[in-house]
């Protein structure tokens, strides 16, 4: 095994899966540093011929669990009980195709944003997920389940019902304004 | 006939987008079609970045560093002379 070229080849992941969970590039890459690091230095309990993605997103994951806490005990400190609305900055993120899509992703509870990504996303299976998510199979098909009802639950207010006009328009398009008659 | 050809066909789109039932729960469909396409190429689009240089580098120095028998644990140690 060639680690530098294996986790080479795996970091397009680490990255994707990185972005996708805090929402911010450069945050994202420090938790891939972070990760390539504790990887490198904990190659030897690695068992080859397992999955190294799911290996490396464990760490990567609890990377970012600890990171998380540690903001939240930070912004604890300064300003008291704000960290229940730390969230991330949607608007640093740079990546403003799908910037409504993103900000709805942000605001599921971490662990439904995980399961979900994971599921949905990264292509890991039902049993990969609860393995890197340290949690039983059918948990993490709940959380999947409730981050998708939560995710159409805002993205039907926001977007107005059934992907109306959306929030700038919305307020043209009023009853007594609107030319039914004409269509 | 014809009514009942469509309706297995409806059945069968919507087994191929979710072959678990209780997933798609009573959720509109499209909604959810359209969350899945928008989480996809969400992280396809982060899959497709260039990867930066920093991280290249790190990698690249830690190789350097285990090759010279830097700190990081080799696991072997006994196989010496």
């Amino acid at each position: 095994m060639n680690p530098r070229k294996e986790l080479l080849e795996h970091m397009p992941n680490m990255r994707a899966f990185a972005i996708s969970l805090c929402g911010r590039a450069d945050r994202a890459d420090d938790l891939v540093q972070d990760t390539l690091v504790k990887a490198w230095t904990k190659l030897d309990t690695f068992e080859p011929g397992t999955n190294m993605r799911a290996w490396l997103f464990t760490i990567l994951r609890n990377a970012y669990y600890s990171e998380l806490r540690k903001r939240r005990r930070e912004v604890e400190d300064a300003d008291g009980a704000m960290a229940a609305t730390l969230a991330t900055h949607p608007e640093q993120d740079g990546h403003m195709d799908f910037s409504d899509f993103r900000t709805a992703l942000d605001r599921l509870p971490p662990d439904q944003r995980e399961a979900l990504i994971l599921i949905g996303a990264s292509g890991m299976s039902y049993e990969e997920a609860a393995e890197i998510c340290d949690c039983a199979v059918g948990t993490v098909k709940s959380r999947v389940n409730r981050a998708r009802l939560r995710l159409a639950e805002i993205m039907s207010v926001e977007s107005g019902a059934e992907f109306g006009p959306d929030s700038t328009s919305q307020p043209i398009v009023t009853p007594r304004s609107a030319s039914r008659s004409v269509a | 006939m014809t009514n009942e050809d469509e309706s297995r066909r409806k059945v069968t789109q919507k087994d191929q987008h979710y072959s678990n039932a209780d997933v798609s729960g009573g959720i509109d469909e499209h909604l959810q079609a359209h969350i899945g396409s928008q989480l996809k190429s969400m992280y396809d689009s982060y899959l497709n970045e260039p990867i930066p240089d920093r991280l290249v580098e790190l990698l690249e120095k830690l190789d350097e560093v285990s090759r010279e028998g830097g700190d990081v644990p080799e696991s072997d140690l006994e196989s010496g002379r």
